[in-house]
C-alpha cells in the first residue's frame, strides 16, 4: 500500500447543494479508466461539529454494503454552506461560530483538506477506487481456503493526514500500546478483522476479536477524530511526518512540529468518513457519542462482581461457589455458566442439562434471594441434529449463512458440526429475539438471568482463519466479506432485541467478544481469551483505554489471565487490584486450569483479593455515576489522563496509568516483586493528588516513587473533589442500594473547597427515563469558617453537615 | 494542608436498644456512661453507640448495626442456636437470624422460625445421634473383626513361609534336573540339524543357479528393449528417454545419470551389460514411472482448547486428541488399563521345542520328550512358588497397611462400593484402586488411581484419602481422586465430582469414622450452647 496521487479528479461543474440544505454533492471521474463515482458532504449533529463524506459508485451492478445499523437512529445534520466554487477548488463550510471549520476540496487530483481558520487539522486523499465489478478469477487461497471472489476486487481506501498531530489512538481491538506506532517499520499495518485469536500474541497489530474503525488524534492543540465506518477486512497504515510531506504541506506545517500519516483499506463498501472536529478529547468522544451512540444504563449488579468459569458443572457447585464466597464474606453479584450446562454438554443453546442442572428455576431464585443473577452464554452456532429444534426451525425458515453455491454453510464449533444463523436479516434477528421468551427457555423469567454471546466473530475452527469464509453468502446476497466485521454486532444486537421485548422494564447486561462500532449500546464486552502472565496483566490498561477513547466503555479483562494457571500468588492479587477499577470485572478461568475462587489461595491472597473487591464495592455509587455521565456526554467513565489535562504532553504517551471519572488516578501494580512504583501526577504543581490508602499528597507536574506491599493499590483521589462511596459490605451490590454513603471529600488547597455529583436510581428498571432518579451536585464550601456540605439539586437526598 | 475528610449521610435508622442483646450485655453497654470503645482508644457519649455510624476502630460502639466493617451480630435466637453473623447483614434485606433480629429495620418479611427450626434441628441431631450410636456399634465390630484378622494374617504368614522354603527347594531341584535334560536335548538337536542341513545343501545350489539363468533372461529382454536402434549395444542416449532412469527427480535424464547403468561409459555391449549393468539398472527398470503424489492439503486443526466434545462422555476431561474424524468416539482406549496387572512370573519357561522341518530319529525324539517333562515339572513348581510367594506378599501389605488406630479400616478391604451418575459408574475399593467406566459400556473402565495414602490434617488424618497414578489425562496430569470420609450406620459412596481437571473428589461414609466421645468428640454433636 503506497501513498501516492489521486488519480481522481471532482468535476466541479456537478457540485451542487442539496435541495435540503443539508449536503453537498459532485461527481468524482478516474483519470484513466473514466469510472464515475458520486461524493456526499454532509455536516453532522446540531452543532455542525462533525463532516460526514460518502463516496459511492454512480452506478454499479451490484449495491455496496453500508453498516447504517451501526449508526444511532436519530443523527442530526446542519446546514452545510458552499463558500466559494471554481473550476479548481470548492470550499465547503460547516459547524458553529465557535467551532467554525472549512474543507477546501481541491478537484484536481481530488483531496480535502480540513481547517479551522487557517489552521490545517486533516487532509485526505482518495486512492483505492471503487472498482466496478468485473468477472474473472480473482481468486486467494490461504493455507488450503479458496477465496473465489466473483466479484472481482471492489476495495476503497483513503490517505487521512493529520496535520500537526503528534499522537494517535484507537482502531482497537489490538493487544498493542495505547498510542499507536508507526507502521512503517517493516511491520503490518493495524489490521481490523473480527478473528477467534488462540493464545494471541501482546504488542502485535494482528487482528482480535471486534473492530472499531474509528482514531482519535490529539496534540496539545486540539483533538480530531475520524470514523470510518466500513465493516469489512481494513487496514491501516500510519506513518510520521518528517518524510514526504508534500509541497503544499510544508508551507502549512511548521518545521519542528510532527504530523501523523495514516492510509485506510477495506477490502470491499463504501467510503462513509466522519471527520469529528473536537477540538478537545471530550468534545470528540461527545460528537462519537453522538454518532455511533454509549453505553445505556446497566443494571447495578452488572457493575459488582463476577464470578466464572469454564465451567462450572452443575447446580450444586454453583451453589457451593455462592456460599464460598459467603463464607469468606466477599461481596459477588453474578456466577456465570460456560457451554456446559446445556442439555447433555451438547452446547445445544436455549437447552439444561437435566441432570445438573434439573431445575434452573430454583437454581436461579436461589441466587437471588441473595441480590445475584445468573448469566448464561449462548454462542451463534448451532448444532447440527435434528433433534435440535432451533436448529430445525433454522434450516426450515431458511436462516443460515449459506455456501456461494447457496447451501447451508457447516462449519466446526463446540457442538461438532455446525450452522450459522445469518442475523445480518432482520427476520432472523426477530426469531433469535423469540427465543428469549421464558416460555421457550425456562428460567428466565423475571429477568434473572442474563446472557454471554461468545465466539461470535463467528468462530469456524475448520475455516480460515478460524472464522466463516469470505465468499459465503448473507441475506440479500451480500458477501461475508462485506459484512463480516458486524456480524456480531448483530447477534448481539439480536440477543438484546429479545431481552428487551421479553423483558421490557428490566435492563438487560449481555456480554460479547465480537463487535463493531455501535456494539457498545447493546453490550458490555471483554477482551477475550488472554493468559494467567504478568505482561496480560500489563497490556490490560492499554487495550481498555484503546476500546475507550474509541466508545467502548463496558470492557474488561478476564481475572487473573483465561489460559494458564497463574504463576504465583502475587499476579491473582495484582490483577483483583487493577479489575478494581476496571468497568467490567469478572474471574473467569480456561477448563484445564485448577480451581481459583478466592480462597482457593493462601489465607494473605484471600484477603488481598477480598479488600480489592471491597474497594470495587465502596465506589460503586461512584462508578455508576460515572456511567451516568458517560450516557450524557460519552466520556469514558476510565479514561486516559490526557481527556482532563488534554495540554499536558507527559501524559500522551502513558498507558499504564488511567483516569476513574475525574478524581481518581490508578496506577495497577503490573510487575512481580516491585516494592515501589514510579507515577507521573498531572498536571501543575498546583494539583494535588491524596493517597486514597494512606492519605500522604502528592504534587502534579512531576513524578513520584510511591512505595507498595502486596496489599497495596496506588490509587489517589485529585484535590478539590468528593466522591460518593457505601462502605458497608453487603453480599452484593444489589443489597446496598439502600445503605447510606460515605463522602471522600479531598479539598484543593487555595479555596479549601470540594465537588463531586451521584447519580442514583433503582439500579434495575427504566424507570430513570421518567424521571425516577436522583443527579446532584455535592459542594464543600467554606463560609464564615464554617464547612458546609450542600446539595445543589432537588430531590429527597437528606444532607448533614458537620463543623470542622 | 487541608485535611481528608469522611462524612455519613445517616439515615432514619430506627434506634436500636441495647437492652434487645441480653442482659450480658448490659454491663458492658451502660446508658447511664460515657461509652469507651472496647480497645480503649476513644470515649463516645452513649448516644453514639448503635447510631448506625461506626465511631470506634474496634467496632465496639456499633453491636446492633451494620455500620462497622467485619464485626460480628448476636443473635440469640430463642427456641434454636444463637448465632454470630457478620454485621454487614444487619438489614440487608435477607434474613438470616431465625428470630428476625438482624431486620429491625428492613423490607424484608422475616418471620420468627426459632422454635420450628429449632424442633427440626433436635430432631436432626437425635437421628443424627442415633446414626452415630449405630455406627459406632459397627465400627466396635470392625475393630474386633480387625484384631481377629490380624491375629490371623500373622499365623498364616508363619505358615506359609515355613512352606515356602519347602517349595523353593523343590523348584532348585527340579531347575537342575530341567537344565540337565535341556542340555542333552540341546546336542542331540544339533547333531541332528547337522545331517538335515547337509542334505539341504545340494538342493540350495540347484536353486541358485536357476536363477541366474532367469536373471540373465530378464537382462537379456531388457538389453533388446532398451537397444532401440538395434546395434547390439546400449548406448548412453537410447537410455535418456527413460525417465524411470532419473535419479534425482528433477524430471530428465541426464547423461550422467544414464552413463551411471553404464559404468559411466558411452555403451555397453549384451555380455558385459549381463555381467556388470544389470545389476545396478535392475531395480530401476521395474521402477515403473515416477508419479509425483499428491498431498492432501493441511487443513489447520482446532486450537487443543477448543477441541469439540465429540463423544457422549460427560466430562470435558475426557476429550481425545484433536481429530477431524467425526466417527471417532471419545473412548479412553488410549488410557492404559492398570486393572489387570500381569501376574504371570518374572521368568516363566518359554518352550524352546519347535516342530521340526524332519523328523527327528527316535534317541533325539525321547532326549525331547525328556526335557519337555522336565520343563513341566520346574515350570509347576515354579508357579507354585510365585503363588506363595504372591500370597505372602499380600499378607505382608495387609500387615503393613495403615488402618486407622485401631485397624477400624480394614473391614473396607477387599471391598468394593460403587455408584452411579450421570453416565457414569464410579467405583471405590478402599487400600485398593478407583475407577469410572461408562454405564453400559465396561470395557470403558478409567483408573483413577491406586491406593495412597491418608491426608487428612494432622489432628484428623483419617478423615481423607488419596488415590493416586491413575490413567493419565490427555494433556494433563494423571487421574487422582481424593476421598473424603464421613460417619454413618453403612459404607455408601455419596457423591462423585471432578472439581478441577483430573482430580477427583468422592465422599464415602462407613461406620469407621463414628468414633466415641473418649477418643474424639463425634461429628455433628452438641452445638454449644
Amino acid at each position: 500500500m503506497k501513498r501516492g496521487n489521486s488519480q481522481w479528479n471532482l468535476e466541479s461543474q456537478t457540485v451542487r447543494q442539496m435541495d435540503d440544505g443539508l449536503g453537498v454533492e459532485a461527481q468524482l471521474t478516474h483519470l484513466i479508466t473514466g469510472v464515475k463515482l458520486k461524493v456526499e458532504f454532509f455536516s453532522a449533529l446540531n452543532d455542525g461539529s462533525v463532516l460526514r463524506m460518502k463516496i459511492n459508485e454512480l452506478q454499479s451492478e451490484r449495491a455496496r454494503f453500508e453498516a447504517k445499523d451501526a449508526l444511532v437512529d436519530d443523527i442530526k445534520y446542519s446546514k452545510i454552506d458552499i463558500l466559494t466554487a471554481d473550476a479548481n477548488q470548492i470550499e465547503l463550510g460547516f459547524g458553529q461560530q465557535n467551532n467554525r471549520h472549512k474543507a477546501v476540496i481541491n478537484a484536481s487530483p481530488f483531496r480535502i483538506d480540513i481547517l479551522k481558520g487557517d489552521d490545517l487539522l486533516i487532509s485526505e486523499e482518495e486512492h483505492e477506487e471503487p472498482s466496478p465489478p468485473s468477472p474473472g478469477l480473482w481468486e486467494e487461497t490461504f493455507k488450503s481456503f479458496t477465496d473465489s471472489k466473483p466479484f472481482g476486487p471492489m476495495s476503497v481506501g483513503m490517505d487521512i493526514n493529520f496535520i500537526e498531530f503528534d499522537h494517535v489512538y484507537g482502531i482497537p481491538e489490538h493487544a498493542d500500546s495505547f498510542s499507536l506506532k508507526n507502521t512503517n517499520d517493516g511491520g503490518d499495518p493495524y489490521r481490523l478483522y473480527n478473528l477467534d485469536v488462540f493464545e494471541y500474541e501482546l504488542q502485535s497489530r494482528m487482528a482480535l476479536y471486534g473492530a472499531i474503525p474509528f482514531i482519535l488524534a490529539h496534540s496539545a492543540r486540539a483533538s480530531v477524530g475520524v470514523l470510518w465506518l466500513n465493516p469489512s477486512e481494513t487496514w491501516i497504515d500510519i506513518e510520521s511526518s518528517s518524510e514526504g510531506v508534500a509541497g503544499y504541506l510544508a508551507k502549512l506545517v511548521s518545521g519542528d512540529s510532527k504530523s501523523r500519516f495514516t492510509h485506510w483499506f477495506s477490502e470491499t463498501g463504501v467510503i462513509d468518513v466522519w471527520f469529528m472536529m473536537g477540538p478537545k478529547p471530550s468534545d470528540v468522544v461527545a460528537q462519537n457519542a453522538k454518532i455511533t451512540g454509549v453505553m445505556q444504563m446497566p443494571p447495578y449488579y452488572s457493575l459488582g462482581y463476577h464470578q466464572s468459569r469454564w465451567n462450572y458443572f452443575s447446580d450444586k457447585e454453583v451453589m457451593e461457589v455462592d456460599r464460598g464466597f459467603d463464607e469468606h464474606d466477599i461481596p459477588l453479584d453474578a456466577i456465570w455458566l460456560d457451554v456446559e450446562y446445556t442439555a447433555d454438554r451438547s452446547k445445544k443453546y436455549f437447552t439444561w442439562d437435566s441432570r445438573s442442572f434439573s431445575d434452573p428455576k430454583t437454581l436461579t431464585s436461589n441466587l437471588t434471594s441473595m441480590g445475584r443473577r445468573l448469566i448464561t452464554i449462548i454462542d451463534p452456532h448451532l448444532k447440527r441434529d435434528t433433534d435440535y429444534a432451533v436448529y430445525n426451525e433454522a434450516v426450515k425458515e431458511n436462516y443460515l449463512i449459506k455456501t456461494k453455491e447457496g447451501n447451508d454453510y457447516d462449519g466446526w464449533c463446540w457442538p461438532g458440526a455446525s450452522v450459522y444463523p445469518d442475523y445480518i436479516n432482520p427476520v432472523v434477528r426477530e426469531w433469535w429475539s423469540a427465543k428469549f421468551n421464558p416460555e421457550f427457555f425456562p428460567g428466565f423469567e423475571g429477568g434473572l438471568v442474563d446472557y454471554w454471546n461468545d465466539m461470535n466473530e463467528p468462530s469456524v475452527f475448520n475455516g480460515p482463519e478460524i472464522t466463516a469464509a469470505k465468499d459465503l453468502r448473507h441475506f440479500n446476497n451480500w458477501e461475508h466479506r462485506d459484512v463480516h466485521n458486524i456480524y456480531g454486532f448483530y447477534m448481539t444486537k439480536a440477543t438484546y432485541q429479545g431481552l428487551m421485548t421479553h423483558r421490557p422494564n428490566l435492563r438487560p447486561f449481555i456480554l460479547t467478544r465480537s463487535f463493531f462500532a455501535g456494539s457498545q449500546r447493546y453490550v458490555a464486552m471483554w477482551t477475550g481469551d488472554n493468559q494467567a502472565k504478568w505482561d496480560h496483566l500489563k497490556m490490560v490498561v492499554p487495550m481498555l483505554l484503546s476500546l475507550a477513547s474509541a466508545g467502548y466503555t463496558f470492557a474488561g479483562a478476564d481475572v487473573p489471565g483465561f489460559f494458564f494457571n497463574p504463576p504465583s500468588e502475587e499476579l491473582v492479587t495484582r490483577w483483583y487490584q487493577a479489575a478494581a477499577f476496571q468497568l467490567f470485572f469478572r474471574a473467569h478461568a480456561h477448563i484445564d486450569t485448577n480451581r481459583r475462587e478466592p480462597w482457593l489461595f493462601s489465607e494473605q491472597t484471600k484477603k488481598e483479593i477480598r479488600s480489592a473487591i471491597r474497594v470495587r464495592y465502596a465506589y460503586l455509587p461512584y462508578i455508576y455515576t460515572l456511567v451516568y455521565e458517560h450516557t450524557l456526554n460519552g466520556l469514558p467513565p476510565l479514561r486516559p489522563l490526557w481527556f482532563e489535562f488534554p495540554q499536558d504532553i507527559n501524559t500522551f504517551d502513558i498507558d499504564d496509568t488511567f483516569l476513574l471519572g475525574d478524581a481518581l488516578l490508578i496506577h495497577p501494580v503490573t510487575a512481580e516483586g516491585v516494592t515501589s512504583v514510579k507515577i507521573y501526577f498531572p498536571e501543575k504543581e498546583t494539583d494535588i493528588w491524596y493517597n486514597a490508602e494512606s492519605n500522604k499528597v502528592y504534587n502534579g507536574g512531576s513524578h513520584a516513587i510511591v512505595s507498595v506491599t502486596t496489599s497495596n493499590i496506588p490509587f489517589f483521589q485529585r484535590g478539590g473533589t468528593i466522591i460518593a462511596k457505601r462502605n458497608r459490605f453487603r453480599r452484593s451490590a444489589a443489597l446496598t442500594l439502600n445503605d447510606p454513603f460515605t463522602f471522600d471529600i479531598v479539598l484543593e488547597p487555595r479555596k479549601r473547597s470540594a465537588y463531586g455529583r451521584i447519580y442514583l436510581d433503582d439500579g434495575y428498571t427504566f424507570d430513570y427515563k421518567s424521571g425516577s432518579y436522583i443527579y446532584a451536585n455535592i459542594t464543600f464550601e467554606r463560609k464564615d469558617k464554617i464547612h458546609t456540605l450542600i446539595r445543589v439539586a432537588t430531590s429527597q437526598l437528606k444532607v448533614g453537615s458537620k463543623e470542622l | 494542608m487541608p485535611k481528608l475528610v469522611q462524612l455519613l449521610l445517616k439515615e432514619d435508622a430506627a434506634k436500636f436498644t441495647v437492652a434487645s442483646f441480653g442482659e450480658h450485655f448490659k454491663t458492658l453497654y451502660d446508658p447511664s456512661k460515657d461509652f469507651t470503645c472496647f480497645d480503649g482508644s476513644i470515649t463516645i457519649p452513649f448516644r453514639f453507640v448503635n447510631d448506625d455510624y461506626c465511631d470506634c476502630g474496634d467496632g465496639s460502639d456499633e453491636p446492633g448495626t451494620s455500620a462497622c466493617t467485619d464485626c460480628l451480630f448476636h443473635c440469640s435466637n430463642v427456641g434454636h442456636v444463637p448465632m454470630d453473623i457478620p454485621s454487614s447483614r444487619v438489614n440487608d434485606g435477607i434474613c438470616d437470624c431465625c428470630d428476625t433480629s438482624d431486620e429491625y429495620n428492613s423490607t424484608a418479611q422475616c418471620v420468627n422460625n426459632c422454635l420450628i427450626l429449632g424442633e427440626a434441628a433436635r430432631e436432626e441431631q437425635r437421628r443424627q445421634q442415633e446414626v452415630f450410636e449405630r455406627g459406632a456399634a459397627i465400627r466396635d465390630e470392625f475393630i474386633k473383626e480387625a484384631k481377629n484378622e490380624i491375629a490371623e494374617c500373622e499365623m498364616k504368614l508363619q505358615t506359609l513361609r515355613k512352606e515356602i522354603a519347602v517349595l523353593e527347594a523343590i523348584k532348585n531341584e527340579k531347575l537342575a534336573l530341567k537344565k540337565t535334560a535341556e542340555e542333552k536335548e540341546r546336542i542331540a538337536i544339533e547333531k541332528h540339524k547337522l545331517k538335515v542341513d547337509e542334505s539341504n545343501k545340494a538342493r540350495t545350489e540347484e536353486e541358485i543357479a536357476e536363477a541366474a539363468k532367469e536373471d540373465q533372461k530378464l537382462a537379456e529382454a531388457a538389453f533388446i528393449d532398451l537397444d532401440t536402434d538395434g546395434d547390439e549395444k546400449i548406448h548412453f542416449t537410447e537410455l535418456k528417454p527413460h525417465l524411470r532412469f532419473d535419479q534425482n527427480k528433477d524430471g530428465e535424464v541426464s547423461d550422467d545419470e544414464a552413463k551411471f547403468f553404464l559404468h559411466m561409459k558411452e555403451e555397453m555391449d549384451l555380455d558385459e551389460f549381463i555381467s556388470v549393468g544389470w545389476v545396478i539398472m535392475k531395480p530401476y527398470y521395474f521402477a515403473g514411472r515416477d508419479t509425483s503424489s499428491m498431498r492432501p492439503p493441511k487443513l489447520r486443526t482446532p486450537k487443543p482448547a477448543d477441541i469439540p466434545d465429540l463423544s457422549d462422555s460427560d466430562l470435558p476431561s475426557e476429550l481425545t486428541e484433536p481429530s477431524t474424524n467425526t466417527e471417532e468416539s471419545g473412548s479412553d482406549d488410549r488410557d492404559v488399563d492398570y486393572e489387570e496387572d500381569s501376574k504371570v512370573p518374572p521368568f516363566s519357561p518359554k518352550p524352546t521345542e519347535e516342530t521340526p522341518s524332519v523328523p527327528y530319529d527316535e534317541e533325539t525324539q525321547k532326549l525331547v520328550d525328556i526335557a519337555k517333562r522336565a520343563r513341566e515339572e520346574y515350570s509347576d513348581a515354579e508357579s507354585k512358588y510365585q503363588d506363595l510367594l504372591t500370597k505372602i506378599r499380600e499378607l505382608e501389605v495387609t500387615l503393613e497397611t495403615d488402618y486407622g488406630p485401631e485397624k477400624e479400616f480394614m473391614a473396607l478391604r477387599n471391598r468394593c462400593f460403587e455408584l452411579s451418575e450421570r453416565q457414569y459408574v464410579y467405583k471405590l475399593c478402599p487400600f485398593d484402586k478407583a475407577s469410572q467406566k461408562s454405564i453400559g459400556d465396561s470395557s470403558s473402565e478409567v483408573s483413577l488411581g491406586r491406593w495412597g495414602k491418608w491426608t487428612g490434617p494432622e489432628d484428623n488424618k483419617y478423615q481423607s484419602m488419596k488415590f493416586e497414578g491413575g490413567a493419565g489425562c490427555w494433556n494433563g496430569p494423571e487421574r487422582s481422586v481424593e476421598i473424603f470420609l464421613n460417619c454413618a450406620d453403612r459404607n455408601a459412596l455419596l457423591t462423585a465430582s471432578e472439581p478441577a481437571r483430573c482430580e477427583y473428589k468422592f465422599e464415602f461414609q462407613t461406620p469407621a469414622m463414628c468414633v466415641r466421645a473418649v477418643e474424639k468428640e463425634p461429628e455433628h454433636e452438641h452445638t454449644e450452647l
